[in-house]
């Protein structure tokens, strides 16, 4: 009998390892993606996630075994907005007929202004260009599933009525969590909603929310700052009355220390800007993070 | 020409207004549209047709309702809180105007209702009112730049 029970649990094993290998594979260039496309679609799908959740956006570039990992993907799905600079290179190491699906191109864009344009994160993303950093307003990711989610329904239309529900009710998580975020910064008085960041990646959830974006030098984690940058980011603290700045992870210490003693400014949690930093943070702890760390920050924990 | 100041005068003028009219094109400011939002590029003036999402929201379950724009239907339901559907819809000099009518039922005398558009690419916009028991009203909703 338990000979039997034993070959009994093989066969059913190997049968649903063969019916996870017939599901269709959807390829996607960010974690937060991943997360949206299982959410959407279940286990209809196999996702297959070419950037970690500790990878950089920026300036990740998919291996030839990267690409060798997705050449049967179906569907690959990439933040857009000129996030991803190789993707007319991915599409042409793929197959024909696989479906390129951009989450964030039927979001509403922002443009990077001129005085973001030094502080972005790379060449490609400077002044007059889209600002590719769209999911860090809920309602955009709202958007952005909505339309993932017909995407989903037209490559698995046996499956439509199913997906059309998930969307539905990730949709609804999402409305609660841009209310919450509106709750939760509602105590900030509109004057001092001043974000100080290393790079200009908040400027979709400054303009939901009603913040001003002030990047500034000696943030980040990048070679230190010229003189000339420093004591310009020491003006812009003192003129914008600056309570609190948010270093990326890892930035130099010294230069803050240094940012500080001018300044008396408080260096707050920095902020997760292009990922949620581990494989077990789901999209919704990204915004939580980052909104707890602001709103601590800009009131001082009152 | 040496000693024809007036022909002297009239080479020099024509040969600067030769390099007159290339240097114009070369250094006058130059306008470069902003923005590439679909509504606003195709001229506030025009219409022009747009997918949208639309989104409505009751407080109770209304018997029927049907959406229309210009007569013809965007969509009906019927004993739900909540509707969303898919449309294409016209926007008339960035304007988008739609009728919602229906019912409720006998024990329903008012109701508050949100409509949400959301077109591609533009931000979502959000209306809510105060409907009676056999109601059909107009909603506008309007896009315009910033």
């Amino acid at each position: 009998m338990k000979r039997f029970l034993s070959l009994l649990c093989l066969v059913t094993g190997l049968s649903s390892a063969v019916r996870a290998e017939d599901r269709p594979m959807v390829a996607t260039l960010h974690p937060l993606l991943s997360e949206m496309v299982t959410r959407l679609a279940g286990d209809h799908v196999r996702v297959e996630e070419l950037m970690g959740p500790g990878g950089n956006p920026h300036t990740f570039d998919p291996s030839p075994r990267d690409l060798a990992r997705i050449q049967d993907a179906v569907m690959v799905v990439a933040m857009g907005k000129n996030l991803e600079t190789y993707l007319d290179r991915l599409e042409a190491s793929l197959p024909e007929g696989v479906v390129m699906y951009e989450a964030g191109r039927l979001v509403p864009s922002l443009r990077i202004d001129v005085e973001s344009e030094v502080f972005m994160c790379c060449p490609v993303h400077s002044h007059g260009a889209i600002d590719p950093h769209w999911w860090h307003s809920p309602a955009a990711m709202r958007t952005a599933v909505r339309h993932l989610g017909r995407a989903l329904e037209r490559l698995l239309p046996e499956h439509r009525s199913e997906i059309r529900e998930s969307a539905r009710s990730l949709m609804s998580e999402l409305e609660d969590l841009h209310r919450w975020v509106e709750d939760q910064v509602s105590v900030i008085p509109r004057n001092q909603r001043k974000l100080v960041t290393a790079h200009a990646a908040f400027g979709y959830f400054c303009d939901a929310f009603g913040f001003q974006s002030i990047p500034v030098q000696g943030l980040t984690t990048e070679d230190d700052p010229t003189p000339a940058y420093l004591a310009e980011t020491v003006r812009i603290i003192r003129r914008e009355k600056i309570h609190a700045v948010f270093p990326e992870k890892n930035a130099s210490e010294r230069i803050l220390e240094m940012i500080v003693k001018e300044t008396g400014v408080e260096l707050a949690e920095p902020l997760l800007a292009d990922n949620t930093g581990s494989a077990d943070k789901t999209y919704a702890d990204m915004i939580r993070h980052n909104v707890d760390s602001i709103v601590q920050a800009l009131t001082g924990g009152k | 020409m040496r000693g024809q100041p007036l022909l002297e005068l009239l080479f020099v003028g024509a040969v600067a207004l030769a390099l007159w009219f290339p240097m114009r094109g070369l250094t006058r400011a130059r306008v470069f549209p902003m923005s590439s939002d679909p509504v606003l590029a195709d001229g506030a003036g025009d219409t022009v047709r747009r997918p949208v999402w639309i989104d409505l929201r009751f407080s109770h379950a209304p018997e029927r309702f049907e959406v229309f724009q210009n007569g013809i239907s965007l969509g009906e339901g019927g004993g739900v809180r909540r509707w969303d559907e898919d449309a294409e819809v016209s926007f008339e000099g960035g304007v988008v105007s739609i009728r919602i009518e229906g019912d409720f039922a006998g024990d329903v005398d008012s109701a508050y209702l949100e409509v949400s558009i959301e077109p591609d690419r533009l931000p979502s916009q959000r209306r809510g009112m105060w409907i009676r028991r056999d109601f059909s009203h107009v909603m506008e909703f309007r896009w315009t730049e910033n």
